[in-house]
C-alpha cells in the first residue's frame, strides 16, 4: 500500500514535470537569433510598423509592446515605422502603449523608413527620439474624412432607388445614398476637428520642447511663439526628414540602426546589446501563410463606401 | 503488481530484476520506457530554449513525436543486440523478459525534466554543463540497472554482463565508422 502511494505521488510530480517542462519549451522568451549563447542578457527589441494602420494592426502592436513593458531584458524599444497612418482609435491605442513604455523608464525611439506620416507620425509623437532619413516623407497631421455619395451611381446607372427610414434625425448622417445636409456636414466637421485637436495635443506634448529649441537655434522663442509655429506645421503638409528635423518635427537624420545606437545609448547598454524578444520564427511564417482572403467587388464597395475618419497620408493608400 | 515492480526498481533494482523472471510487467516496462523518453526529450527542448527560445506548438509535439519512435526503436535495437552478446557470453534467457528488464532500466532518465527544469534558470554554460552531468549521471545509473539486468535474466556474472552490455554500442560504433569511412572513401575518390 505504502509503495502505491509512493510510485502514485511519483507518477503525478513526473506528469506534472512534463507539463510544466512543455509549458516552458512554448512560452520561453525568445532570445536573439544566432546570438551569443550565455546568461540572458539585457538588450533592446524590435516593433515594427509597417502597414497602414487599423484596428488588427493597433491589436498587434499595443499587445507586443505591452509584452515588451513585462520583459525584464528589454531595456529600449525601436519601432520600424513604414506607414501612411489610418484610423483614428487604432492610432490612439498604439500611442498610448508607447506613452505608457516611456512612462515605465524604456526608452523609445522611432525609426520612420520611407513613410511615417499622419497616424503614423501620431505614434512617433509618443517616443523618446524620431529618427528619419533625410528622403523620408514625415508629417501629415490632420483629419481626413471621406464620405462617398454613390445616390446617382444606384440611381441613374443601376435604377436603384434607395428609401431609409430611421429613428433619429441624425441616424444616417454620412449615408452615401444621398448627399449630405449643411447641418450634417457643420456636425462632421466638428467631430473632426476635435479629432484633429487630439492628433495636435499629442504632437505639442511629444514635440512642442524640440521644436522650441531648434527655433531657438534662430533667436529667443518663447512657448505662444513655439506654439503658433508648431500649428503651422500641423496643417497637413508632409516634409521631408531633412525638413521636419530643421523644424523639430523629428530629432535626428539616421537610418534604422542610428535609431538602434541610439536607443541603446538612451537605456546606457553597452554597444554589443543584443536584440532580445523578438516574434518567434514560426509565428513569423505562421503570419506569413496567413491567408488574406481575396476580397469580393461588395467587400471593396463596402470598404470605399464605408463612412471613416482617419489619421491618414492619401498618397499611402486608401484601400487598406 | 506494477506499481510493486516499479518501486522495487527505485529501491532494490537486483531484486527487481530478479522477480522479473516469474513476473509480467509488460505493462510498466512500457511505460516506463515512454515516461523516459519523453522525459529526455522535454528535458533537451526546455534546455533548447536557452539558444532559441520557445518552440511553436507545431514544431514541439513534431519534435517528441520523433524523439519517442527514434527512442523507442533504439531501445528495440540495443536490446535485440544485446540479447545476442548475452547468448555470446553464455547467458540464457529470453529476449522479451530482457527488453523488459531493459525499459525497467531506463527509469533514472525520467529524472531528465526535472534535472533541465532545476537548471535552467542558472542559465547560459552551466545550466549546460550541469545538465549535460545530470545526464551523465542518470545514463550511468541506468547502466547499472540494465548491467543488473542482463546478471539476472541471463544468469551471468557481473564482469559478463558488463561486457553484454557494452558490446552492442561497440558493435553500432564499428559499423558506422565502417560506413563513415566507405562514404568519405568514396568521396575522395
Amino acid at each position: 500500500m505504502k509503495e502505491r502511494m509512493i510510485v502514485g505521488l511519483l507518477a503525478a510530480a513526473f506528469v506534472a514535470s512534463i507539463v510544466v517542462g512543455l509549458t516552458v519549451a512554448v512560452n520561453a522568451p525568445p532570445v536573439e537569433l544566432g546570438g551569443r549563447f550565455g546568461p540572458l542578457r539585457d538588450g533592446y527589441a524590435v516593433v515594427d510598423l509597417v502597414s497602414p494602420i487599423k484596428a488588427s494592426t493597433a491589436a498587434k502592436v499595443a499587445a507586443r509592446l505591452q509584452v515588451l513593458g513585462r520583459n525584464r531584458r528589454v531595456k529600449a524599444v525601436v519601432v520600424r515605422v513604414n506607414s501612411p497612418g489610418g484610423t483614428v482609435a487604432a492610432t490612439q491605442e498604439m500611442h498610448r502603449e508607447v506613452v505608457r513604455l516611456r512612462e515605465k523608464g524604456v526608452p523609445v525611439v522611432v525609426s520612420v523608413a520611407d513613410v511615417g506620416a499622419s497616424g503614423a507620425y501620431y505614434v512617433a509623437c509618443g517616443a523618446s527620439r524620431i529618427f528619419a532619413d533625410e528622403g523620408s516623407i514625415v508629417g501629415s497631421i490632420g483629419v481626413i474624412s471621406i464620405f462617398p455619395n454613390v445616390e446617382a451611381l444606384f440611381e441613374d446607372k443601376l435604377g436603384i432607388k434607395m428609401k431609409v427610414i430611421t429613428s433619429g434625425k441624425w441616424k444616417d448622417s454620412g449615408s452615401p445614398l444621398r448627399e449630405m445636409t449643411a447641418e450634417e456636414e457643420e456636425n462632421f466637421t466638428a467631430r473632426i476637428q476635435t479629432i484633429y485637436e487630439q492628433f495636435f495635443n499629442a504632437v505639442k506634448r511629444g514635440r512642442l520642447d524640440a521644436v522650441k529649441k531648434r527655433l531657438a537655434e534662430e533667436g529667443e522663442v518663447d512657448d505662444e511663439e513655439a506654439l503658433k509655429r508648431l500649428r503651422e506645421f500641423a496643417q497637413g503638409q508632409v516634409f521631408l526628414g531633412e525638413e521636419a528635423q530643421a523644424t523639430g518635427l523629428i530629432d535626428e537624420i539616421g537610418n534604422f540602426y542610428d535609431a538602434v545606437a541610439k536607443a541603446k545609448e538612451l537605456a546606457g547598454l553597452p554597444d554589443d546589446a543584443p536584440r532580445v524578444a523578438d516574434e518567434n520564427l514560426m509565428t513569423k511564417i505562421l503570419e506569413a501563410m496567413g491567408v488574406r482572403e481575396g476580397e469580393s467587388p461588395a467587400g471593396v464597395a463596402n470598404r470605399l463606401t464605408a463612412v471613416r475618419m482617419e489619421y491618414r497620408y492619401l498618397p499611402g493608400g486608401i484601400l487598406e | 503488481m506494477s506499481a510493486d515492480v516499479a518501486y522495487a526498481i527505485m529501491t532494490h533494482p537486483v531484486e527487481a530484476m530478479r522477480k522479473l523472471r516469474t513476473v509480467k510487467a509488460t505493462g510498466v516496462a512500457v511505460a516506463t520506457l515512454f515516461a523516459a523518453l519523453l522525459s529526455v526529450a522535454v528535458g533537451f527542448a526546455v534546455l533548447l530554449t536557452l539558444f532559441t527560445g520557445g518552440k511553436s506548438v507545431i514544431v514541439l509535439p513534431v519534435y517528441l513525436g520523433l524523439a519517442v519512435v527514434t527512442g523507442a526503436a533504439a531501445w528495440f535495437v540495443v536490446g535485440g543486440l544485446t540479447h545476442a552478446t548475452a547468448g555470446v557470453m553464455g547467458g540464457y534467457g529470453r529476449i522479451g523478459k530482457f527488453l523488459s528488464a531493459y525499459a525497467l532500466a531506463m527509469m533514472p532518465l525520467a529524472l531528465c525534466t526535472p534535472a533541465a527544469l532545476i537548471v535552467l534558470p542558472l542559465g547560459g554554460w552551466v545550466a549546460l554543463a550541469l545538465f549535460v552531468l545530470a545526464c551523465m549521471c542518470l545514463s550511468l545509473w541506468s547502466w547499472l540497472l540494465t548491467v543488473a539486468g542482463i546478471m539476472e535474466v541471463y544468469g551471468l556474472s557481473a564482469g559478463a554482463a558488463l561486457v553484454a552490455s557494452l558490446l552492442p554500442y561497440v558493435l553500432i560504433s564499428a559499423v558506422q565508422a565502417l560506413v563513415f569511412i566507405t562514404i568519405g572513401a568514396a568521396l575522395i575518390m
